[in-house]
Order: structure tokens, then C-alpha cells, then sequence
């Protein structure tokens, strides 16, 4: 998929990049930048509007950084 | 005494942090342990323009429990997913180590697993990434006992 069709591309496209990227030092990198722009991202989100889904979105997301993180770079998770 | 124009303390992008001088040298020490360094770097400064003498920082949780050794700070600020020790595994050890210092467990993921466990690990409160940080610096001074409402000397 295109990052133009993507319907975050701020954060979704680099979660695309995460996903493919296999080079330990350089996905930790990526995740990093992922994850510090959507903590920006998510302070822009008033609690009180659902945000066309985006909250949902970066739920998911987020579920899928931490998978990632756990098998793939070896983050200690709950035991 | 009136207090001087606040001080530029940190940049970064479009975020400018100012310390307050109505708020300066309360002389409380936090700790933020966070494996990403823009979000560590932010909550730093979050803290140092809220008053506080001195932030240390971490990157996974064994080093902070390093740094709090050094440091002993009165609020402890733990992410949750990090390489080496996670924040609840730090919470555990820091917990034996510092009885009655508040430990905030700051997170992007907030489940009943997490919550029970950061319970039984002796984490005082759990918050969600998606507040600012000026928000986490007001929780923190909740736990610590509204330390600074008036500083000394300031308001004369």
C-alpha cells in the first residue's frame, strides 16, 4: 500500500516501515520514532472526540509495536 | 521580591519549556526511566520547568534502578515495555529499594493484565501516554503531597 492511501500517513507509514524492516538496530530506531510520534499524535486527540477512529487505530497499532518489540528485539513483556 | 521573566530552559522542535521562578528550587529530584529518548527528553523537561532541582534519567529499567541508587529520587517515573527490564520488573526492585517514594507507571499500554500486576509490583499509579506531560508533572505532585503550591519567599 502507498503511504498516500494510508488514512493516518503521520504514524501509519511508519508502522509499514516497521514492519518490513528486519535490521535489528535500525527497527529499534524506527520504533522509537514511531512510538514518540504517536505520543504526540495522541496528546492532539481530545478525550472527548472519537476522532474518526484514529484512537482505535493507534490502539492497534500500539498492540502491534509491542508484539514486535517482545519477538523481534527481545523486550522483556509479562511474564 | 518579584519574581524575573521566565528563563528558556529547553527546546526541541516546536516545544519550548520555561522555568517558572515562582516554582524554582523546591529541591525535589525525579527519576524518568523511558527507552525513548524524545519522550525521556520531554518529561525531563517537563519536570525542570515545573520547579523541580534535578531530573535523572534512564533507558530500561535496570539502569534505573542504578541511577535511583545515585540519585534518590522522591517520584519515579517508569514506561513499560523497554529493553533489558521492563518498567513493572523495575517497579518491583525499586519498590524494596524506596518504600515510600511514589513510583508512576506511564504508559502506552494500559489492560487489567498490566494494572494487576502493577499493583502487586507496588507502582502507586497508572497513567496513559496520551496525557501531557505538564499532566503527568500535576499527578506527580499529587503523590508527592502538593510540595510546592507556595514556595518561600517569592510572592513578597
Amino acid at each position: 500500500m502507498r503511504s498516500g492511501k494510508l488514512k493516518y500517513p503521520q504514524w501509519q507509514a511508519l508502522l509499514q516501515e516497521i514492519v518490513i524492516e528486519f535490521d535489528r538496530e535500525a527497527l529499534a530506531n524506527k520504533i522509537q520514532k514511531a512510538e514518540a510520534v504517536i505520543f504526540e499524535r495522541l496528546q492532539q486527540l481530545s478525550p472527548e472526540i472519537i476522532a474518526d477512529g484514529e484512537r482505535e487505530a493507534i490502539n492497534n497499532a500500539l498492540s502491534i509495536l509491542r508484539i514486535i518489540k517482545r519477538d523481534r528485539l527481545g523486550y522483556p513483556d509479562l511474564q | 521580591m518579584t519574581p524575573g521573566p521566565a528563563r528558556l530552559l529547553w527546546k526541541r522542535g516546536s516545544v519550548e519549556i520555561q522555568r517558572d521562578p515562582k516554582k524554582a528550587g523546591v529541591g525535589k529530584t525525579a527519576l524518568v526511566v523511558d527507552d525513548n529518548a524524545p519522550i525521556r527528553k520531554m518529561l525531563a523537561a517537563a519536570f525542570l520547568s515545573d520547579g523541580f532541582k534535578s531530573c535523572g534519567e534512564a533507558e530500561n529499567g535496570k539502569e534505573g534502578i542504578e541511577v535511583a541508587k545515585q540519585i534518590k529520587p522522591d517520584i519515579i517515573i517508569l514506561d513499560f515495555s523497554m529493553p533489558v527490564m521492563n518498567g513493572l520488573d523495575a517497579a518491583s526492585e525499586l519498590r524494596k529499594l524506596f518504600p515510600n517514594t511514589p513510583i508512576v507507571l506511564f504508559t502506552f499500554y494500559r489492560d487489567s493484565l498490566i494494572e494487576t500486576a502493577a499493583s502487586e509490583a507496588g507502582v502507586s499509579l497508572v497513567l496513559m501516554k496520551s496525557i501531557a506531560p505538564s499532566t503527568l508533572v500535576d499527578h506527580a505532585r499529587r503523590l508527592m503531597g502538593d510540595w510546592f503550591v507556595k514556595p518561600p519567599n517569592l510572592d513578597d
